[in-house]
């Protein structure tokens, strides 16, 4: 299985997966008008590894702002994660926030709260 | 008809402190570059990064909005922020078929009877309940601008004809940070 590596763009995330580590991250801001087709393919990528690869997943998120349609794709991803925990997997989750953005501890809370997952919130 | 005058059009928008107003279709490239000047403008104004943040993503939202409701097929609107003493306005605004105005309508004076945790419980259920939908019907996006905001949400709806109207979006971000 492949590495995905994407460069961060002015509107779009920069994404590492790291299929040998088991390491993904995900960094930046996410507000393009079609996050569908931003997202689609990382999710594509998580469900290949979770069936084909199926080890610890650490998953390091250091967002600066989603809109709403990425928020939505953040939570569907999660989601699919949640289950593979929920399978009995290991899944390790990272929330890194700047102290000044309180809307992306928020985020960070609600999933945290909202999903059965271990997310940590960490301030950088 | 008189002439339009770029003139008028130039004191219109002085008399109202307009900082930034833009009509047309908002594509990617067009909205970064207009986040990026407001970001650049808050800053050498010395406003909290607090405030800037807030501005930034509820004009975001509010641009992408139009594309959800205009009628028009490039999804074309009017954007524009105001300072005023205690806060910014950010208005968006577009033409929307009648048919759609109700149930936006409804949707945005439901938001505003909702205090803080109720915006929270609201927001998660419906990014739970549109999952699938291959598409957010816009309910995330005005929970998200009421949550950012602390402020209602104001529609006005300018009735055009019988198939189309002009509605305006509109949001106050304070300036005292205290409040939220």
């Amino acid at each position: 299985m492949e590495k995905m590596v994407i460069e961060a763009t002015d509107n779009t995330l920069g994404i590492c997966f790291d299929p040998g580590e088991g390491v993904l991250e995900m960094k930046g801001v996410s507000y393009p008008e079609n996050a569908a087709r931003f997202f689609q393919p990382l999710h594509s990528w998580l469900e290949t590894y979770i069936s084909e690869i199926g080890n610890p997943v650490t998953l390091n998120l250091k967002f600066n702002y989603l809109n709403s349609t990425s928020t939505k794709h953040m939570f569907d991803f999660l989601e699919t994660l949640e289950s593979f925990h929920e399978a009995g997997r290991k899944v390790k989750v990272n929330w890194y926030y700047e102290e000044s953005e309180y809307s992306v501890l928020e985020m960070g809370e609600d999933f945290a709260e909202d999903m059965n997952l271990q997310i940590e919130l960490v301030s950088y | 008809m008189r002439n339009y005058k770029l003139f008028d059009h130039y004191q219109a928008l002085e008399a109202h402190n307009v900082i930034l107003a833009f009509k047309g279709s908002i594509s990617d490239k067009i909205l970064i570059g207009m986040a990026e000047m407001i970001n650049v403008k808050l800053l050498c104004k010395g406003e909290e990064q607090k405030i800037i943040k807030k501005i930034f993503s509820t004009f975001v939202e509010l641009a992408q909005n139009i594309h959800l409701y205009s009628a028009e097929k490039t999804g074309e609107g009017i954007i524009a922020v105001e300072e005023h003493k205690n806060c910014y306005k950010i208005n968006s605004g577009n033409l929307t078929g009648n048919s759609e105005i109700r149930s936006l309508a409804d949707k945005i004076s439901y938001i505003n009877t909702l205090g803080r945790d109720q915006l929270r419980v609201f927001y998660n259920r419906q990014l739970k309940s549109e999952r699938k939908a291959g598409k957010v019907g816009g309910n995330v996006g005005l929970i998200g601008i009421a949550r950012e905001s602390g402020n209602p949400i104001c529609l006005t709806v300018n009735h055009i004809d019988e198939n189309q109207s002009f509605i305006e979006i509109s949001v106050e971000i304070s300036k005292d940070t205290v409040k939220t």
